[in-house]
């Protein structure tokens, strides 16, 4: 009897009314498309000099970064902070400082860059340098042709300012333009 | 004889007790399956919408490329989206799985939804979705710097399935 009413039972899971619902199933497709551009991006970031020697930049790791020479500084007065200053006789004095730069790629194969740079405005009798060539307001100077990307690299600016001028004004903007080569 | 007469009883017995009551009794007939359909829904973005047609969409993420002054080693762009599921006018259904699946991999991107990264493994994007509601969902590419310029094309497969 047992066995009869196991059968039974068996009987009945198998026999499992028909008109449970099945899972349903469906599909769908979403496309997805767009492109992939190279580019690369510039850094003002801080100078690498020796202690002392690398001016407080404000926004450094941005590509919009400042530095600030205080209001109070003279020929015969205390250097600003981060600034050396040398003396050229009694013709002009120089302010020279440590800055970097640096440019990173991204999906290109370029394997190197050229970087430009140019004075906001002209600055009249004060000169802006990196190195032996100033800057200017009307022309890029060529910093380098063969910039590797990735590290930073450093350059000494210099301020040279002529005695002759009175309340010397040092408010200026050098733009980098960066090029993939 | 005794034995026999008792197994054809309980024969008898379970086949009348697995039969529904409302069932007709000679016909047993299945309800109607209800179409499921999976819909795709533009949400206001910015940077363009998806194009939809019937059960397959299409997003565009147009120019993909690091932005000024980046950090990191990779640029994301993200799109909402939504997607309904239907069962039909006398669906039963309550929820659905939702799965997607990498069709085809481009090899420039990562691909995620909702922060889970399609592969060609289906993986649960909603277990209980309920049918009729829109749900949003968030797709991101994701381009390593290392990738080569180029075109992105990929496709996922949805699905879903009732439970």
């Amino acid at each position: 009897m047992r066995k009869v009413m196991l059968g039974c039972f068996v009987v009945a899971v198998f026999a499992v009314p028909t008109f449970m619902q099945a899972a349903v199933t469906s599909s769908a497709i979403l496309t997805i498309t767009g492109t992939v551009a190279g580019s690369i991006s510039l850094t003002v970031e801080d100078g690498a000099g020796a202690a002392g020697t690398n001016a407080t930049i404000t926004g450094s790791g941005s590509n919009a970064a400042a530095t600030d020479l205080g209001t109070t500084f003279s020929k015969y007065g205390a250097a600003p902070t981060g600034w050396t200053k040398t003396l050229q006789g009694t013709t002009s004095w120089t302010l020279a400082s440590n800055f970097g730069v640096k440019v990173e790629k991204a999906n290109t194969a370029s394997t190197d860059y050229t970087l430009l740079a140019h004075l906001g405005t002209d600055p009249l009798t004060i000169v802006w340098k990196t190195g032996a060539t100033p800057f200017v307001a009307v022309a890029d100077k060529n910093l380098t042709s063969t910039g590797a990307y990735g590290s930073t690299v450093n350059y000494t600016w210099s301020v040279v300012i002529p005695d002759g001028l009175a309340a010397p004004d040092l408010a200026n903007t050098i733009n980098f333009l960066a090029t993939a080569n | 004889m005794k034995d026999c007469l008792t197994v054809v009883a309980g024969l008898g017995l379970s086949l009348l007790l697995s039969t529904p009551i409302h069932a007709e009794r000679h016909r047993s007939v299945a309800p109607p399956i209800q179409p499921l359909t999976i819909e795709f829904v533009s949400v206001p973005e910015p940077e363009g919408a998806l194009i939809a047609a019937g059960s397959d969409a299409w997003i565009d993420v147009r120019t993909v490329s690091q932005q000024k002054a980046w950090k990191g080693k990779a640029v994301r762009v993200r799109r909402r989206f939504g997607m309904r599921v239907h069962g039909g006018a006398a669906s039963s259904w309550a929820t659905a799985t939702i799965t997607a699946r990498l069709d085809s991999p481009d090899g420039r991107a990562v691909i995620r939804i909702d922060g889970q990264i399609v592969s060609g493994v289906p993986v649960v994007i909603a277990s209980h979705a309920a049918i009729g509601a829109t749900t949003i969902h968030t797709l991101e590419i994701e381009v390593s710097d290392a990738v080569p310029e180029g075109p992105i094309a990929a496709s996922i497969s949805w699905e879903a399935t009732t439970q």
